[in-house]
């Protein structure tokens, strides 16, 4: 095999060709791109949703009023269906900044576009032939097209258009910016835009979820993969690359190929181009979602925690008017236990007294049960990266030893440190720095100064 | 319920501002700009019958306001005893009620970036206290009250001593700050300050020209392309993609 | 009805979500690393700025959060708990903290979670902490004046620099970009370890 040159277009498969085909999947979305994805669907259905009852005048209105009425009663009331439109709509550009400088060079940069949503002379026939079929006007076969068809491609031009004009006039009528007469262009640009979106959102959804022969295309926003045989009717250009990386792949390696097996359409070698192996790697399968999020024992990226982490703090400020802590539950654990082992003296230290209300035990405080919550939740997140492991933690050259003193050195330094400061990194660096208390970035800055000069000090330990 | 209205009594009024200080003082109305301002008409005809007024600029709370209709977002609304509100966690300070208010009440207010306009003191009222510039005015020549009470001053003034709202054939949207007085003293007011036709911002006149056809007419082809497709679909019955 | 809400919480509620609340604290910053001396002290060593990425994105995401939420009127800042300022005793407990950070390897947040996952080293450093405060306790009738100079009641940074929240939430962020920026020039082009401390001795790879 692999001694014909490689097809221009589609030939007729084997139904047994087909079927092998039919079982081998391609990645075809990045993780990222897929929580991407429905992430923005779920911001334009809130969007959306709260959007068109949130315009009520007759001038402008596009929903009925029974609609408008029904929304502001879920909210409660129209300033507060006001405030979570433009609280998701915030998200949303900053979630998609974070993207779009983060992932520039990954999916922005010009070539990738150029070839992911730029439209060449097979695309506008593609649309042509496209409409006449769906209306059962011809019969001819569609041009080949590049992992994105015309049709999505024309959607994403749109889309690429009109999302920098939905969140600049968003923010201008959010924060009532630069002028008035601004805000008032602001407000037709918005529906503009935002309706332009709509009308091929239509055609998006419809193709997507309702019509029955981009069916793949819709599961693979959920999988991340698409079978052979769809990449190649649907996608042909675009298997034609994964599979020349492929072969060029194989040939590299294995002398030759035959990994592709029986059932895929020969390709020439003469079509192989000089193809990194590490990129064809990149394009072969991958573990599912949960698994490679949850499961993989490799760290997540610090942005991604710190994300998570300022979310749970966000969330602890409105739930209980306080951020997280941990010195203070330490401390309430040793206050239980003065008091336990030696009731009088700690009743009567001017100190501990304060932790102590008469009547209540001082377990019993938000900082005690988050600390041990943390202990579960540290504990559930290194059971699922198989992190548990009796361990200790030390530099190379030192023995397990003299790293118990030091840890218990350290401890000690810590404690007092952090009660000197009335917070540790969490409960006053964290917590107060979110609240831009003056005596918490104080703190900070001395923590990271001891810590970068103690570390010359240490490096005989760590290092 | 209500319905609630204004007279200013022209043979009273002496042009003193004192009911633009109340108001300004008691609404924090940031300087240079007003909720209510008394302007002069400036003396006219010939000696010597000459005449010399007052006209009163502030929210007249139309039976038929001109300013909720173009409010993107229902900030403006009227409520059922007729007073024209704004919202503050609506308005988005975008100026189409601005230009909309034929008798120009309204204004952005430069610190909170919002229209801002006259609302009767609702609050005040609310309380069972006067407007600021009734309970102020130095020669009791502002009256508030319900019309719909038969032994209000307003009733009285309006029904029984004719009082006049200020209006045009051209604008006639029922203003419910009426002016009782000497003949030629309201005609030269009506005169000098005839309320404009409602305006619409130039980023409205092209979203209503241009835009909302553009807009309407995508969603609608669209619609109606993938009506046609689903019909087929349906008709011809589905070809699933085969795996 | 408007945040915060623990006024509203019977006391079951109010230690369940606490505990839930401190369930995602820990699993976030397991998941960032933070059971780990090695990684927490590769920080010091301009090995891998994790803890300056995660801290500072935390502190920016929340910030924005709160700041939003309290300009919309939905977060009563009044009663949103504003850690009062003690400069002098932040200051030198803040040293104090970072020189026990970097001889035991954690603080007292990242010790429980490494605590959960098995590490004994955390587990001393816990005992530590315990040993710490309760030496603070003891010592702390005999430090009062020091313990309570420099005290400038719930002190914001907009309030001491008289500025518009606004301004100092975005200095702040456009700080954390440029901390970033430096975090990953220090780790990558920099080479600010190796100009530092050399080639690592052997064996420091392993975790």
């Amino acid at each position: 095999m692999a001694t014909q040159p490689l097809p221009i277009a589609p030939v007729p498969l084997t139904v047994e060709q087909a079927e092998a085909m039919s079982q081998r999947q391609i990645k075809k979305h990045h993780v990222a791109i897929m929580l991407l994805h429905w992430f923005n669907a779920a911001v334009w259905l809130f969007e959306l949703a709260t959007g068109t009852a949130l315009i009520a005048s007759p001038y402008f209105r596009v929903m009925p009023y029974w609609y408008i009425n029904m929304m502001t009663t879920l909210f409660g009331s129209r300033a507060n269906m006001l405030h979570f439109h433009i609280a998701v709509g915030i998200l949303w550009v900053v979630v998609f900044l974070v993207y779009g400088i983060f992932g520039f060079r990954t999916y922005l940069a010009r070539q990738i576009l150029g070839k992911e949503i730029a439209l060449d002379r097979d695309d506008f026939r593609w649309l042509s032939i496209r409409a006449l079929r769906i209306l059962k006007k011809s019969d001819e076969p569609l041009p080949p097209q590049d992992s994105y068809n015309a049709g999505q491609k024309l959607f994403a031009l749109l889309v690429y258009a009109m999302i920098p004009i939905i969140m600049i006039t968003g923010l201008i009528m959010a924060f009532h910016l630069v002028s008035t007469a601004v805000v008032g262009w602001a407000v037709v640009l918005h529906f503009t835009a935002v309706g332009l979106v709509v009308s091929g959102l239509m055609i998006h959804v419809y193709m997507g979820a309702v019509f029955p022969e981009e069916k793949p295309a819709f599961f693979s926003m959920i999988t991340g993969m698409v079978s052979e045989l769809y990449a190649y009717r649907h996608h042909f250009k675009w298997w034609k690359e994964v599979k020349m990386q492929e072969e060029a792949w194989t040939h590299q390696f294995q002398g030759g190929s035959g990994s592709t097996g029986v059932a895929s359409p020969p390709l020439g070698e003469s079509a192989i181009p000089s193809v990194a192996p590490e990129k064809a790697e990149a394009k072969r399968g991958s573990p599912g979602m949960f698994r490679r999020i949850f499961r993989s024992p490799e760290y997540w990226p610090p942005y991604v925690a710190g994300v998570g982490l300022g979310l749970t703090l966000l969330a602890t400020f409105v739930l209980m008017g306080q951020g997280l802590g941990a010195s203070g539950a330490f401390t309430r654990y040793l206050v239980a236990i003065l008091a336990w082992v030696a009731p009088h003296y700690t009743f009567h230290s001017s100190y501990w007294s304060n932790y102590i209300q008469p009547g209540q035990s001082p377990l019993i405080a938000f900082l005690t049960f988050e600390i041990f919550g943390a202990m579960l939740g540290g504990f559930v997140s290194g059971w699922l990266a198989g992190r548990l492991r009796i361990t200790v933690d030390k530099g190379p050259r030192i023995s397990r030893r003299t790293r118990y003193a030091l840890a218990i050195a350290g401890g000690i330094l810590t404690g007092y440190g952090a009660r000197l400061a009335r917070g540790c990194t969490s409960g006053l660096g964290l917590s107060g720095g979110a609240v831009l208390a003056f005596g918490a970035w104080v703190f900070m800055l001395g923590v990271f100064a001891a810590g970068f000069g103690g570390a010359w000090l240490m490096r005989r330990y760590w290092l | 319920m209500a319905r609630y209205a204004m007279v200013t009594d022209l043979r009273k009024c002496v042009g003193c501002q004192a009911c633009t200080v109340a108001c300004n003082s008691e609404w924090a109305v940031p300087t240079g700009f007003a909720r209510t301002h008394v302007h002069p008409t400036g003396v006219a005809g010939t000696f010597p019958h000459l005449v010399s007024s007052f006209y009163i600029a502030q929210c007249n709370h139309c039976d038929h306001p001109a300013c909720i209709e173009p409010c993107p977002t229902g900030a403006t609304y009227q409520s059922a005893d007729g007073i024209v509100h704004i919202d503050r966690d609506l308005c988005i300070g975008c100026g189409y009620c601005v230009e909309a208010c034929p008798y120009d009440a309204r204004y952005i207010n430069p610190v909170i970036k919002k229209a801002d306009k006259c609302d009767f003191c609702w609050p005040r009222v609310q309380k069972g206290l006067e407007p600021a510039c009734v309970l102020t005015c130095t020669a009791h020549a502002k009256f508030f009250g319900d019309l719909e009470d038969q032994n209000s001053d307003v009733f009285k003034m309006v029904y029984e001593q004719g009082a006049r709202r200020l209006e045009t054939s051209e604008v006639s949207i029922g203003p419910n700050v009426y002016y009782l007085g000497k003949k030629e003293d309201v005609d030269l007011v009506f005169a000098s300050f005839p309320p404009h036709r409602p305006r619409l911002l130039r980023a409205g006149e092209v979203w209503r020209r241009y835009l909302r056809p553009l807009v309407l007419g995508a969603i609608g082809a669209t619609f109606l392309g993938q009506a046609i497709a689903f019909f087929h679909q349906l008709r011809v019955g589905e070809d699933e993609f085969e795996e | 009805m408007s945040a915060p809400y623990f006024q509203t919480f019977s006391l079951t509620t109010y230690l369940a979500v606490s505990l839930l609340l401190g369930f995602f604290f820990g699993f976030f910053l397991e998941r960032a690393g933070f059971s780990s001396a090695h990684k927490l002290t590769a920080q010091f060593y301009f090995k891998d700025f994790a803890v300056l990425k995660v801290m500072f994105t935390a502190i920016v995401v929340a910030m924005l959060g709160i700041a939003y939420l309290s300009l919309v009127g939905w977060l009563d800042m009044g009663q949103v708990f504003v850690p009062p300022t003690y400069l002098w005793p932040q200051l030198v407990g803040g040293l104090l903290l970072g020189a026990g950070f970097i001889v035991g390897g954690y603080c007292p947040g990242t010790s429980a979670v490494a605590v959960a996952i098995g590490k004994i080293d955390a587990l001393l450093f816990a005992l530590g902490i315990l040993m710490g405060i309760f030496l603070f306790g003891v010592t702390a009738p005999r430090i009062t004046s020091f313990n309570l100079s420099g005290y400038l009641g719930n002190l914001t940074i907009p309030t001491w620099l008289n500025l518009n929240i606004g301004i100092v939430v975005l200095a702040v962020v456009v700080l954390a970009m440029v901390a970033f920026w430096a975090a990953e020039k220090s780790e990558g082009p920099w080479k600010v370890f190796a100009r530092l401390y050399g080639k690592p001795s052997k064996g420091d790879e392993r975790r």
